[in-house]
């Protein structure tokens, strides 16, 4: 399988405060829409092909998934695995919207693997917790697309949680990834070879941004 | 620390012929040495300023290094502790290149990480040995190098050290990383005690092969 993880766009919280947004689940900014649409021209220009396109049950992924289906012309699967941390019950399930964090703790997973992320809902996902449901989903993907191509569209955490399985590395980490708003990373899922399990490809590409000045 | 890897151009212990070379400390194709002119190019182009040259001290490294240098505008410091998975003896000495190992275990780092490498000629590393000398090198670099630049040409297996380290990733590893011939890697080393020490940047960065049309 080989796994293509594209960020979302820009959305409202990650432009300065969250703190006076109505909903933590915010949609596209104007940028975002560009750096997505600049991703599905990229994708089309390469003729790009693919099995499968999966996205995060949060708006500003789904909404970034929309330009990628344009792109592949395939059908946008749902799952809320794909979350960003904090925003799932322990059970994996969506949050509901008015119920999303917004106060988060202060110590990172290098330090507090297994600690409440937001501070301000009761019994919420902590980093290894939130590995977990990444962990499932990454199981489930291997298991029902081999040897297909894969993209998922979802988010920072994600593809920083993908690397921490990938490379299967204990709670408390001593590094954490980078990915730009519409970034891409790509990872090959390899059983069958003697070989390592996974390949690490990219990480961070963002040739359509850098072509279109939208950095 | 701002610390990007660069590997090597392509040579001909690249090609399939590499076994009929007399000796495996082979020099750069002219495709090699067009990837490495292309990122020259690219680094006068986007105005890439480094602090730190540093240099693995087989020849595909060191000619690379040359092509390279007029855009860096610095003296490169030569280290054979980068230099490629099994060209150094556990206890540090440089191989000829003559002498190299040709006999290959068939076992790689996921499921021999403590088997020489090669089983024809004597104490040739390990993949263990050959992160370890990697990994002296980083911290080496970062007592070195607070707050600079370093701009690092090595190998492939080199920057899959770096991630195994940077990682914390066991010794039965079950991901392996992929790089194309001059494509550079960015890991960033920071010293505060809230975060993870390193962060992953960018990896296999290749737009200078794209815009010289050598992808």
């Amino acid at each position: 399988m080989r796994l293509t993880i594209i960020r979302h766009g820009q959305s409202d919280v990650n432009v300065g405060s969250w703190k006076h947004l109505e909903t933590m689940d915010s949609a596209l900014t104007e940028k975002g829409q560009l750096q997505a649409a600049a991703l599905r021209d990229w994708l089309i220009a390469r003729d790009e092909q693919a099995d499968a396109l999966y996205a995060s049950t949060m708006r500003r992924a789904h909404e970034t998934a929309h330009y990628i289906h344009e792109a592949l012309g395939l059908d946008i699967q749902v799952d809320d695995r794909i979350r960003e941390i904090g925003n799932s019950a322990l059970d994996g399930r969506a949050l509901p919207e008015t119920d999303l964090p917004r106060v988060f703790n202060m110590n990172k997973p290098d330090k507090a693997p297994f600690a409440h992320r937001g501070l301000d809902i009761d019994n919420g996902e902590s980093w290894m917790h939130f590995r977990t449901r990444i962990g499932q989903f990454m199981d489930d993907l291997a298991r029902q697309h081999q040897r297909q191509r894969v993209y998922v569209v979802a988010h920072g955490g994600v593809i920083s949680a993908m690397f921490d399985n990938v490379f299967n590395v204990g709670p408390y980490r001593q590094a954490r990834t980078h990915s730009h708003n519409t970034g891409w990373s790509r990872f090959v899922h390899q059983r069958t070879s003697g070989r390592e399990t996974w390949q690490v490809r990219f990480h961070n590409r963002i040739d359509h941004l850098i072509e279109k000045d939208l950095l | 620390m701002l610390l990007t890897v660069i590997r090597h151009g392509q040579s001909f212990t690249n090609l399939k012929t590499w076994h009929t070379l007399k000796n495996l400390d082979a020099g750069l194709t002219e495709t090699g040495q067009q990837q490495a002119q292309a990122l020259h190019d690219w680094f006068i182009a986007n105005e890439t300023v480094a602090d730190v040259l540093i240099t693995s001290t087989l020849k595909r490294t060191l000619e690379t290094t040359a092509i390279l240098q007029p855009a860096l505008k610095l003296e490169p410091i030569p280290d054979h502790r980068i230099r490629e998975i099994p060209t150094v003896s556990p206890s540090g000495q440089p191989l000829d290149g003559e002498n190299f190992g040709r006999e290959y275990a068939s076992d790689w780092a996921n499921k021999a990480p403590f088997v020489p490498r090669c089983s024809d000629i004597e104490g040739a590393e390990s993949w263990m040995h050959f992160r370890t000398r990697v990994g002296q090198f980083m911290d080496d670099m970062v007592a070195a190098y607070h707050g600079q630049r370093v701009y690092v040409v090595a190998h492939g297996g080199v920057i899959s050290a770096i991630f195994d380290n940077i990682f914390n990733v066991g010794p039965y590893r079950r991901a392996d990383v992929h790089n194309y011939n001059t494509s550079w890697s960015r890991f960033e080393y920071r010293n505060k005690h809230d975060r993870e020490q390193w962060l992953l940047w960018e990896h296999n960065r290749t737009d200078h092969l794209r815009d010289a049309g050598l992808l």
